[in-house]
């Protein structure tokens, strides 16, 4: 348990984790609907209560930016990269390193049209990432070249969902 | 194009579709929502019509993977002259009761159940959208999924989602290979 709350203070110091820990837009009903590009603190803290050795399914919603927000000044600033190409940066460095930690793609599926939901919630990849268990995960988001590229995540990303699942079996 | 038109009228004419469009919530940010409405209404629970309509628009004989999210409610919501009011089922319940009289339709019709998912924590996203239930059902094509709503005994059925289901999507997608 001692070794948890570690690796959760780390995690939550990460660069995947919190610029913000409500939809920065959340004030502004009126003009857009909110949006979540990162991870809730108070979702991270709530994980403790979650069995830790048992395998994760993280499915993965994603709707990229028309255009890439690089901070000005950054190499890729230049790039004029859409949010698609930043994300398929950031899935070239992190995925080797989920593999090295034990993720896999369980789940790949291309989104085409929301038949329930609001009319803003559009998606362009939904995926489902396997962990053997939750310190498989974390070492992944804590992992240094993990948090070194994170950034084309934040460049990329117009909305997203993780939802932390446990895998089950279909019934007939 | 033809087969597309009758396909909007008959899902546009099918139970799952279409009391009300927008949930009372999306109007109401910044105001109390009536009790009456409370439990019914805050979620989005049956198909935009007009995203029915863009159906039209996606390849009507491929493959098609459906994401369900469910979000159930605490009790189980029928009409009260309802046999089942007086059961005083969950919404667990009354959508286990929707799955188990749609699941031999769906089979019969050649859908099948791809993935099952037990839904524990929404890290990213909205603090209250906390799903019960993510599965993703396989349909050969769409025909197949028309062929569904249109179902005389799914359509007998579908009440049983309306009472059970609190909040959900439905997210057509196409399966595709992981990217390397």
């Amino acid at each position: 348990m001692k070794i948890f709350t570690v690796v959760i203070t780390s995690v939550l110091t990460t660069s995947l984790a919190l610029q913000a820990t409500s939809p920065a837009n959340a004030e502004d009903h009126e003009t857009a609907p909110a949006t979540y590009v990162n991870s809730d603190a108070k979702a991270y803290a709530a994980m403790q209560k979650l069995p830790a050795d048992q395998p994760l399914h993280m499915l993965n919603m994603i709707r990229f930016k028309d255009k890439a927000a690089y901070k000005e000044g950054s190499e890729f600033a230049a790039k004029g990269w859409n949010g698609q190409q930043a994300y398929a940066e950031y899935s070239r460095h992190s995925g080797p390193i989920a593999n090295r930690t034990g993720g896999k793609v369980a789940y790949f599926g291309l989104p085409q049209l929301t038949l329930i939901g609001p009319e803003h919630e559009k998606w362009d990849a939904i995926f489902i990432v396997s962990y053997p268990n939750l310190a498989s995960f974390l070492a992944l988001v804590s992992d240094p070249e993990y948090k070194k590229h994170a950034f084309h995540r934040s460049a990329a990303v117009a909305d997203s969902r993780l939802v932390r699942m446990a895998p089950a079996p279909a019934p007939n | 194009m033809k087969n597309s038109t009758k396909l909007l009228a008959t899902i546009t004419a099918a139970s799952l579709a279409l009391i009300s469009t927008v949930p009372a919530a999306a109007e109401q940010h910044k105001v109390e929502p009536t009790k009456e409405h409370n439990m019914s209404s805050e979620g989005y629970i049956d198909a935009n019509p007009q995203a029915l309509g863009a159906m039209f628009m996606l390849p009507m004989d491929e493959e098609i993977h459906m994401l369900n999210m469910i979000q159930l409610k605490d009790k189980a919501d029928y009409p009260e002259d309802s046999e089942f009011a007086a059961k005083g089922w969950t919404g667990a319940q009354a959508y286990a009761e929707y799955r188990r009289q749609a699941g031999p339709i769906v089979a019969r019709l050649g859908g099948s159940t791809h993935y099952t998912g037990v839904p524990q924590l929404t890290l990213i996203g909205p603090e209250q959208e906390q799903w019960d239930s993510i599965f993703i059902i396989y349909y050969p094509d769409v025909t197949v999924l028309q062929a569904l709503f249109e179902d005389p005994e799914y359509q007998k059925h579908a009440f049983h989602r309306k009472a059970g289901v609190a909040d959900s999507r439905l997210i057509r997608m196409m399966p595709a290979p992981a990217p390397k």
